[in-house]
This record gives C-alpha cells, sequence and structure tokens, in this order.
C-alpha cells in the first residue's frame, strides 16, 4: 500500500477519479438504454420535429454510441447536464436551486442521529445486560426498522394534525429574508429575524426526524457495541490502573476508540440518508432535490433524473473520499 | 508497617452463574521496602488474579470472598494506597491512539496537578530513566519494539510514584536478551527507589535473577514462601523439588530431565486432601484425604504433610 | 449430517428475537392467506362508500376493519394483499441478485486474475452510485411496472452479495482441504460445492435475510414515488401515496399500510439480527449490519 500520507491520499483521489468516470459511463449507458428514440424520450410531450431534430444535434444522437459519449462527457465536464425540456430549465440550474435544501435537511437530520444515537448507545453499553441495554437494543432496532414511508406519515399526522404545526415547505412564504447561503436556517438568524428561524426550525424538524431516527437506531447499535468491545481491550484497565477520573477513561480512552470505527462507514449513513430522503422531501414538500426527482419521476423528465443521479454520485464519491482521507490523519497506526 | 501483608486471601469468580474458589486462604508478607518477591507458578494457580487483586483490579466478575490485603497497613480495598501494575501484554495495555508521552504525562496531570508542558518534561526523564531516547515522546505505541514498549510500562509505573508495584509476567513475550535487559532495568529502579515489587512469573530460572523472596503457588494455595537462596538451595515442597528439576541444565543429558507429568487441577474440581496429591511422587496416605498444614520455618512456610 | 443441521436449527429458533421475529412474521401471513382466501372484498372492488373510518359498517355482512380508501376500496384487504406481494417481490429480488450475486463472487474469486479484476472493477462502479438513486435509474429506463423494479432493485445489490461471497471464498481457497482436494485431482466444481459453499452459506443466509427487508423497503419506495407498482395493484408504497393527499381526512389509508409494513421489516430485521449473533457472538462485530466496507 501506499507509504505516506501523500502518496495515499494521491492514490485515493486517483481512485476517486476514475470511480466518478466510471459512474458517468454507467449513467451515460442506462439514458442510451432507452427503448426507442432518446429523444423523444428526453423531450417527452414537448416532441415536435424541430425539437427532435435540436435535441439530435445537441447530443449527437445519429453518431456512434462512443462519439455521443464523448459529447456527453465532455459536456458534464464543462458543468452542463443538459436541458429539461420537460420543466422549462437547464438541468444544472434547477439541481443548483434545489440542491441547498437537501443538504440543509440532510446535515440537520445527521447531527441530530448523532445526538440521539451515540449518547444512548454508550449508555447503552455501560448498562449492557440490563434491563436499560434489553430496552435500548429493542428500540434501537425498531427505529431501524421504520421505513422512512410510515414514519413520515406519522410524523406528519402528529405534527401537522396534533400539534397543528406547519409541516410543508422550508418557511412561510410571506417571511422575505435575504439569501446568504441558501441555507434558510442560517439566513434567518444572519437576518436577525427570530421568528423567521422559528417558523423554518418548526418545519424541518418533522423531515429531518424522520430521515434522523432509523440512522439513529443504527447508530445505537453501532456506538453500543463499538463501547463494549473496547471496554474489554487492556488499555482500558491499564488507564484505571492510573487510577483516572472515570471521565477521562470514558472519554479519552474508552470513547476515542470506540467511536473511531464507526466514522469509516459514514458513506453507508450518506447512503441510508439519500434513500430516506426523496420519500421523506415528498411527504413534508420539501423544495429540495429529492422532491424534484419525484417530481421528474412523475413527469417522465429522464434528463432530470439522469442528470440527479450523476449529482448525487459524485457528492457520495466525493464524502467518502474525504472521510477515508480524514480517518486516516485521525489513526495514527495507519499513518505510520 | 509492612509494605505488603496478605492475611488469608480467598478469591472466587463467577463462572457460569456459581462461584468458583481460584486463590485459597493466602498469606504472603513483604517485609522492608525494596524488597522483590516472587510469585512462581503454572497458568491457572491464581498468580495474576492475586496480583490484580492487590492492585485493585479484579473485573467485575470476581470478588474477594475473606481474608486482607494491606499495603504499609492500608486495606486494599479502602482505595488509598497506590499500586502500579505492569501487564504483560504492552501492545494491548497502551492506547494505540495516544503518544506513550501522552499516555505516560497523564499520570502527572491527574495525580501531580502538572500542567501539560510540565507533565511531558517530566515524561520525558522518565523515557529516559528506563532507556529509551527522550525524543521517543511523540512516538506511538505500534512505533517501539516490545522491548521498548515494556519499558514504557515501567516508566508508567513509577511516574504514579508507588507504594507497590506489581509486575504480571512482564517480559515473558520478550526474547531472551530483551528479557535480561528489561529485567535488570527493573531491578535497578525498583532498589535504587526502594519500591516494594510482586514479580508474577512462570519461570523459576528467571527468578533466581531478580527476586529475594520467593512464593510458590499451586492450585491457589502458596506451597512454599521461602528467601530465594533458601528455596534454591533446600527446596521443600515436592512440587517446588520438581520445578526445579525441570529446568534444564548443561550438565545433564537431555534424557535425564525430570518432567512434571500432568496438569494443574482446575478451580472448582480440586482433589480431597492436598491438591498436589495426583502429580506428587512422595504423596501418602494422609495426603489424600486431609489437607496439609502450613509448618512455618525462620526463613518461611511450607504446606506439606511430610513436615509436620 | 441431516441431525446437526436439525441441531443448528434447533438453537437458532431458541434465540429470543428470531422467536419474535418469526412469530410477527407468521401472524402477519396467516392473516394474509386468510385474507386471500376469505375476504369479503376483492382488492379492486370499488366502491362508493369512500373514506370510511376503521370498524365501518358495509354492505356484507362483514365491518371494514381498517376502512376505506379514496376508491372505497376496503383498506384491510389491500393491505393483506400487499403483505403476500410485496413479500413475494421481496423474495424475487432477493432469490434473482442472491443467486447471480453469488455466481459472480464464487467465479471471481475462485478463477481470480483478470477476470476477478474486471468483475471486481464493475461491482465497485455499481456500488458508488447509492443504491436507491441507481434503482430509480434503472427503473426509470426500463418503465413503470412492479416487474421491472424487481430488476432494478435485484441489479443494485447484487454486488453486496458478490464482494461477501468473494471475500469468504478467497479466505477460505488458500486453506489446507482445499488444496488437498486439488492435489487429489477433484474438480473444481467438485470442491466448490462441497468445500467451498458450506462456509458461505451461513454469512449469505444472514445478509438475505436483512436483504429481504430491504427488498420491500425499495419495493414499496419506488412504487411510492411512481416506478414500481401501478394502480390498482395493492402495494404498500403504492397505497401511501394515494393516501397522503388525504391524511387530514381519512389517516387510516396511509398509516395502517405503512404500520404492517414496518412489522414485516422489523420482523426480517430481528431474524437477520438473531442469526448474525448466532454465527458470531465473540467475533468482532462492531458494525452491527452487514457492511461494505473498503
Amino acid at each position: 500500500m501506499a507509504r505516506n500520507i501523500a502518496q495515499y491520499i494521491f492514490y485515493r483521489l486517483i481512485q476517486a477519479v476514475f470511480s466518478i468516470f466510471g459512474v458517468i459511463v454507467v449513467v451515460f449507458l442506462l439514458s442510451r438504454v432507452l427503448p426507442g428514440n432518446p429523444a423523444i424520450a428526453i423531450l417527452g410531450p414537448k416532441a415536435t420535429p424541430e425539437n427532435i431534430e435540436k435535441v439530435t444535434r445537441e447530443w449527437g444522437l445519429d453518431k456512434s454510441y462512443f462519439e455521443q459519449f464523448l459529447i456527453y462527457i465532455s459536456r458534464i465536464l464543462q458543468g452542463d447536464l443538459g436541458d429539461s425540456y420537460v420543466m422549462g430549465y437547464s438541468v444544472g440550474r434547477l439541481i443548483a436551486e434545489r440542491l441547498p435544501a437537501s443538504i440543509e435537511l440532510v446535515v440537520f437530520a445527521f447531527v441530530l442521529s448523532l445526538i440521539i444515537g451515540i449518547p444512548l448507545g454508550i449508555l447503552s453499553a455501560r448498562k449492557h445486560d440490563t434491563k436499560t441495554d434489553l430496552i435500548l437494543s429493542t428500540l434501537a432496532v425498531m427505529g431501524f426498522s421504520f421505513p422512512s414511508l410510515l414514519l413520515g406519515i406519522l410524523l406528519l399526522i402528529f405534527f401537522g394534525i396534533n400539534l397543528g404545526l406547519p409541516v410543508s415547505g422550508r418557511i412561510d412564504p410571506r417571511y422575505s429574508i435575504n439569501v446568504y447561503t441558501g441555507f434558510i436556517l442560517l439566513d434567518t438568524l444572519l437576518n436577525g429575524n427570530i421568528n423567521a428561524f422559528l417558523d423554518a426550525f418548526s418545519r424541518i424538524i418533522p423531515p429531518a426526524l424522520t430521515l434522523a431516527i432509523p440512522l439513529a437506531g443504527l447508530l445505537l447499535r453501532l456506538t453500543r457495541n463499538s463501547v463494549l468491545e473496547v471496554m474489554m481491550q487492556d488499555f482500558v484497565r491499564t488507564a484505571k490502573m492510573k487510577k483516572l477520573p472515570e471521565n477521562i477513561v470514558m472519554y479519552k480512552h474508552i470513547l476515542r476508540n470506540a467511536l473511531l470505527p464507526i466514522i469509516t462507514i459514514a458513506g453507508l449513513y450518506f447512503a441510508v440518508l439519500v434513500t430516506g430522503d426523496i420519500v421523506v422531501e415528498t411527504i413534508f414538500a420539501w423544495p429540495g432535490l429529492g422532491r424534484l426527482i419525484w417530481e421528474a419521476v412523475s413527469l417522465r423528465d429522464y434528463m432530470v433524473i439522469q442528470g440527479s443521479v450523476l449529482v448525487v454520485s459524485i457528492i457520495y464519491i466525493v464524502v467518502n473520499t474525504v472521510v477515508d482521507i480524514l480517518y486516516m490523519y485521525i489513526d495514527p497506526r495507519i499513518r505510520g | 508497617m509492612k509494605p505488603l501483608e496478605i492475611r488469608n486471601l480467598t478469591i472466587h469468580y463467577a463462572v457460569r452463574g456459581k462461584w468458583v474458589e481460584v486463590v485459597s486462604g493466602v498469606d504472603l508478607d513483604i517485609d522492608e521496602k525494596g524488597e522483590i518477591l516472587a510469585v512462581v507458578g503454572e497458568s491457572g494457580c491464581g498468580k495474576t488474579t492475586l496480583g490484580l487483586a492487590i492492585a485493585g483490579l479484579l473485573p467485575p466478575n470476581a470478588k474477594i470472598s475473606s481474608g486482607s490485603i494491606k499495603i504499609f497497613g492500608k486495606d486494599v480495598r479502602s482505595n488509598f494506597a497506590k499500586v502500579a501494575m505492569i501487564f504483560q501484554d504492552a501492545l494491548a495495555s497502551l492506547n494505540p491512539l495516544l503518544t506513550i508521552g501522552e499516555q505516560i504525562a497523564e499520570v502527572y496531570v491527574h495525580h501531580f496537578s502538572m500542567s501539560k508542558k510540565e507533565a511531558l518534561e517530566e515524561a520525558k526523564k522518565r523515557l529516559v530513566e528506563v532507556g529509551l531516547p527522550a525524543s521517543y515522546i511523540d512516538k506511538y505505541p505500534h512505533e517501539l519494539s516490545g522491548g521498548q514498549r515494556q519499558r514504557v510500562l515501567i516508566a508508567i509505573a513509577i511516574a504514579m510514584n508507588p507504594e507497590l508495584i506489581i509486575a504480571d509476567e512482564p517480559t515473558t513475550a520478550l526474547d531472551v536478551t530483551t528479557q535480561a535487559k528489561v529485567l535488570k532495568l527493573l531491578r535497578s529502579i525498583v532498589k535504587s527507589r526502594g519500591i516494594p515489587m510482586v514479580y508474577i512469573t512462570h519461570d523459576l530460572a528467571l527468578v533466581a535473577h531478580i527476586a529475594d523472596k520467593v512464593a510458590v503457588m499451586y492450585a491457589g494455595q502458596v506451597v512454599e514462601y521461602r528467601d530465594k537462596y533458601s528455596l534454591y538451595k533446600e527446596p521443600l515442597h515436592p512440587y517446588t523439588q520438581a520445578l526445579l528439576n525441570s529446568l534444564p541444565r548443561v550438565d545433564l543429558d537431555l534424557e535425564e530431565l525430570k518432567v512434571l507429568k500432568g496438569e494443574p487441577p482446575t478451580p472448582g474440581s480440586f482433589p480431597r486432601g492436598c491438591r498436589f496429591n495426583p502429580r506428587c511422587s512422595k504423596a501418602f496416605s494422609k495426603c489424600f484425604i486431609e489437607e496439609p498444614p502450613v509448618k512455618i520455618f525462620n526463613n518461611g512456610f511450607v504446606r506439606c504433610h511430610l513436615y509436620e | 449430517m441431516v441431525s446437526s443441521r436439525l441441531k443448528v436449527l434447533e438453537e437458532v429458533l431458541r434465540i429470543k428475537r428470531v422467536r419474535y421475529g418469526i412469530f410477527i412474521l407468521l401472524s402477519l401471513a396467516i392473516l394474509s392467506i386468510f385474507v386471500i382466501l376469505f375476504s369479503p372484498f376483492e382488492y379492486d372492488r370499488i366502491s362508493p362508500r369512500v373514506h370510511l373510518p376503521p370498524l365501518a359498517g358495509s354492505d356484507t355482512s362483514w365491518p371494514h376493519i381498517l376502512g376505506t380508501d379514496n376508491l372505497g376500496r376496503d383498506v384491510f384487504t389491500r393491505t393483506f394483499y400487499a403483505f403476500a406481494l410485496d413479500l413475494g417481490c421481496a423474495l424475487a429480488v432477493v432469490i434473482l441478485s442472491g443467486s447471480i450475486g453469488l455466481a459472480i463472487g464464487i467465479a471471481s474469486s475462485y478463477l481470480g486474475g483478470v477476470i476477478d479484476a474486471v468483475l471486481m472493477r464493475i461491482m465497485d462502479i455499481v456500488i458508488s452510485i447509492p443504491g436507491f438513486m441507481l434503482a430509480i435509474a434503472i427503473a426509470a429506463v426500463l418503465g413503470s411496472s412492479i416487474f421491472n423494479a424487481i430488476i432494478a432493485i435485484a441489479i443494485v445489490t447484487i454486488p453486496v452479495y458478490a464482494r461477501l461471497v468473494r471475500s469468504v471464498v478467497l479466505s477460505v481457497k488458500e486453506s489446507l482441504f482445499v488444496l488437498a482436494a486439488k492435489e487429489a485431482g477433484l474438480s473444481d466444481l467438485y470442491i466448490v460445492v462441497k468445500h467451498v459453499l458450506p462456509h458461505v452459506i451461513p454469512t449469505f443466509i444472514t445478509q438475505a435475510s436483512m436483504e429481504l427487508s430491504n427488498a420491500i423497503i425499495y419495493i414499496a419506495a419506488l412504487s411510492f414515488v411512481g416506478l414500481g407498482a401501478q394502480e390498482p395493484v395493492p402495494e404498500w408504497g403504492l397505497m401511501i401515496s394515494s393516501a397522503r393527499r388525504y391524511v387530514r381526512e381519512a389517516w387510516w389509508t396511509a398509516v395502517f399500510p405503512g404500520l404492517v409494513m414496518f412489522l414485516t421489516v422489523l420482523s426480517f430485521n430481528l431474524i437477520g439480527d438473531g442469526l448474525r449473533d448466532y454465527l458470531d457472538p465473540k467475533k468482532r462485530t462492531v458494525i452491527g449490519v452487514q457492511v461494505e466496507t473498503s
């Protein structure tokens, strides 16, 4: 393997580039597997003869597959994901508009799941083989088994009907906020508008919870197992031998070692979040990428679907790569 | 007050829902500071459990059912005594994510209220004391060799400024040359600082180089307790004699090596009478019926019917 | 041989989690069979009695136990028809992807060399795309039908099995008895079936049980988005999708299908969980789910 950090980073980046290339190939192949004339599929209801000719020229649909691929990849590399004739904008613009909303939701949900899952997992480990542990472990499995379809509906009912809170959209459209970051929670604070912030906050909680609960269940279990395993290791005994204060033993020695393996599968968390995100955004009318995909599916807008898959995959690969490289810095055994 | 006074110590382990006796009625002393007591025995004789008990590190599924351990008059269970322990597997005993400097400095930060900077300076001094370069402060455990890691454990132990050190087979996993170096280091540190030490091992040959007094353990009991010279010159208990006879000697052929046959009994299924009777060449009728009494000499004691 | 297999089964059944999981699953299955055989309502029987609440009367002697949906169809009947459908489809997915994945995994690891490298590269690329996204892309290309959804999900999960099988085979490949068998001149196929497969099967089964619950979720999600089952097929995701608009007036049309789906997924997770604990209770299983790590 690689001998030092720089070499490893380089190697990992090359790997990422190859993966991205592979994804582009796969997405391209899929789009050309469409039965019938791809141009018609792209245009949908707007398939007039002039448009068909235009699209055919744009994407070189009358040329060989290889040439088509070259056109395709050269446009991608320039950031051009094509135009959605069905929705009337360029795909790139549609995605760019919706992406911040999804990122805000997913990040919020992820942080929420960390706050819920990890402390409970630690508690479960400390009290392992007791009633508390059993209850928590059962809750974890149940939480993890909750399909976002059901959980979303339940939370929609609970927050929307029982509590009477607004549950669609990111914020009441009557507020006018200057957009600084594209993340409404931040923007409302930056605008100094507390009411708007509270409104946005109450709207993000239900969808975020829906996403967070299954992930929290997973994290609970992972944390519990990892902490238990680390607790049995000899160096914990050494720490106790040194008569260090209990919280030092817990945080510096046990947790640091226990949480490390959990970071390595951050990619898995991302995949779980993405899967749930589309459903959640649809249920809560959250104007993000997931909802865009849902709209694209119902409109048979293949350009948007294709572009979205590409963008999400690239983000996925980047996240994995970043996590892998970060992990290298954190674990001295790999560094050395 | 004696550095170490163990009286009638009995320890039980919970195995599959039942309590099993692992250490039975042990009496041991260390009389002076800087004295090294070796506890020798085969695997499973209870010596490690004894060591953990003295250090106050018994796992939750073990209990001291009777007896007492006093360090300079303080009961171990009161947690006022400062006992440091050096473990066998140095790699597993060190936190892989912290530098060795940090792991030594921890002791100073939390016990002597030093700042991190001061603590690291002290840690450097300890490293030099155990024969490692001060620059190793920033190294991680996996970057060191086995012998070097063992030295780090020793450094941690002395950093604690302990009243008593327990070393549990610290050199077993090392090659012979490194073994000798670490042993020498340990002995010189303990002697120069006047810290009493309990040295646990299965290697009777090793004991000769390091111990002042020797306690031989078998099946949870101390069967012989003498000063070193008396033990080697005139072993009293048949088990001790068998152990000494089985040490390879340059002047004897391998065929003449008298290997001790059989296995030690598992806790929970001790034989009736003397626990050594299945393997004892000198056993007679009484040994199978009654537990042997302890016969005290002026330089120790032995637990055997032969000396009643 | 038979007795040792029975013994394993006996031990597995003793695990609490497995028992609960099987209990839930069997109860649901029995209900489903009962519904399919005896329900006075067809799953697509439209009636003007729209959005009746649970336990409302019907024009037959039986009440609508879980109410009716926006087309007057009995929710209870549809929910448990959907059980059979979703379960059947999930089974199809697992069998399809499992067998192909098994074949690829064995071929790749056993034959080694270029074949291994190429196959694994392809698997890696498929895995680089988040599963649900790829399933959507494939299903969108193939067309919206439940059959195509099955294919899409199967394609997405093949690499999971392939890698799993491959890692087990690789670890067994170099062991003595395989080499000995080779020396004795036994054919490769024979070696694979008799010596290598028995090691693969336990892990494979555990993974498959967890993938079953995954498959159910994917099928429902694809249908929810519009790419799987189409009306009037009774499928949980589809039912929830249609019911979403009416959540305020008729929450039962969305909640009960989801609830039964949840119980089904839960039961499979419990079983898979229990199986996994049985297989390596002391081994290093930090990861609570079978994951591929790079």
